[in-house]
């Protein structure tokens, strides 16, 4: 590698930016399907939580 | 499994599904958002075979996952087994269902007496969540994603995402675009992201949010925009690496499975290096039409 390259290499570097932390909200009942929507329809011409059956909590 | 007498077709984010059963009421032609959704015959990506059961049993096989509410998944001889119980039925379940590992056949027993004095339109048995866990376990095999989001579809069959988790406004965006001419809206709640098309395929899909917006028509995805309720419009371009993380936030993934989750956020990945992706904040007022349709060409 000749000089010319090395200093090329070297210009095309980005500065250095700390690395920060970011939060990202998650929301578990949401991201396993573990609740119901009240307004989702899911069977045949029924809402959701209509039905004895999954609701055990409401998410929107 | 193809002998029994009554069958139904779904296609849902070009999957389908096809239910068979020896009792009509489980196996019948879907209707409400489901409907634009069915078809008299199609391909099926995965038969499932449904019945009626006296005798609900608890599961085999070793607990993979608790979801804390209304399922639990268990693994037996390769089978994904799920249980579904509800507040109503106590500790019996209502459903059971038993997949394959690579979900392309299902067997599910409802609880015959759980279900009495609904039996002529409600025992549906693909009903939530196992529909879209069914959905969730197909697209992690790398056909893509299912997203928590708002999808609308422009004239030249570009899709655009409005991502957020709930109350971030899907709902409130997509009564915004509905009288908008040219634009069509894939659903105010869910869209599917196929990246095993070229260019990467949204999908609409019937499980609505509020707005009860949901159709079957897909478009190449165009932009995702990541929601943010403001006082005022703007729209900010963002990191990759933001926008894969809030991307990630808002999928919906097999956790049990690490092979599927980072299926998953290579599918993120391609998403948010192959798409232009903002950060908008909004009030809920049509003038951000205005503000959009600088970032939608």
């Amino acid at each position: 590698m000749d000089d010319t390259t090395a200093n090329e290499q070297r210009q095309e570097k980005k500065p250095y930016a700390k690395p920060e932390i970011q939060e990202v909200p998650l929301r578990p009942d949401e991201a396993v399907l573990g609740g119901c929507k009240t307004a989702s329809v899911s069977g045949p011409a029924q809402h959701r939580c209509t039905l004895p059956s999954a609701c055990t909590m409401t998410t929107s | 499994m193809s002998a029994l007498p009554f069958d139904t077709f779904l296609s849902i984010g070009d999957i389908g599904f096809r239910t068979v059963s020896d009792d009509r009421h489980l196996a019948s032609r879907a209707g409400g958002p489901l409907e634009p959704f069915a078809a008299d015959h199609g391909r099926a990506d995965v038969e499932i075979r449904a019945r009626w059961t006296d005798t609900p049993a608890e599961s085999g096989g070793r607990m993979v996952f608790d979801s804390g509410a209304a399922w639990q998944l268990r693994q037996s001889d390769g089978d994904f087994l799920f249980t579904f119980r509800s507040s109503i039925g106590g500790t019996v379940p209502y459903k059971t269902a038993r997949f394959n590992s690579g979900f392309t056949e299902g067997d599910v027993q409802l609880y015959r007496r759980h279900f009495e004095g609904h039996l002529s339109d409600a025992a549906y048995p693909l009903q939530y969540p196992l529909d879209e866990l069914v959905m969730i376990h197909l697209l992690s095999q790398g056909k893509g994603v299912e997203i928590h989001g708002c999808g609308l579809l422009d004239r030249a069959g570009r899709a655009y995402l409005f991502v957020g988790q709930s109350g971030a406004g899907k709902s409130t965006m997509a009564r915004l675009w509905v009288d908008e001419a040219g634009v069509s809206l894939l659903s105010d709640e869910r869209v599917v992201l196929r990246t095993d098309r070229d260019p990467i395929a949204v999908y609409g899909t019937p499980w609505q949010g509020d707005a009860q917006l949901a159709s079957p028509q897909s478009g190449t995805l165009a932009a995702v925009f990541f929601l943010n309720r403001g006082a005022t419009h703007a729209v900010a371009p963002l990191r990759r690496s933001r926008a894969a993380a809030r991307l990630f936030s808002c999928a919906f993934v097999p956790f049990h499975s690490a092979a599927a989750v980072d299926r998953t956020m290579m599918v993120v990945e391609q998403v948010v290096r192959d798409t232009p992706c903002h950060d908008l904040w909004f009030a809920p007022d049509r003038s951000v039409i205005e503000v959009l349709a600088r970032h939608m060409e």
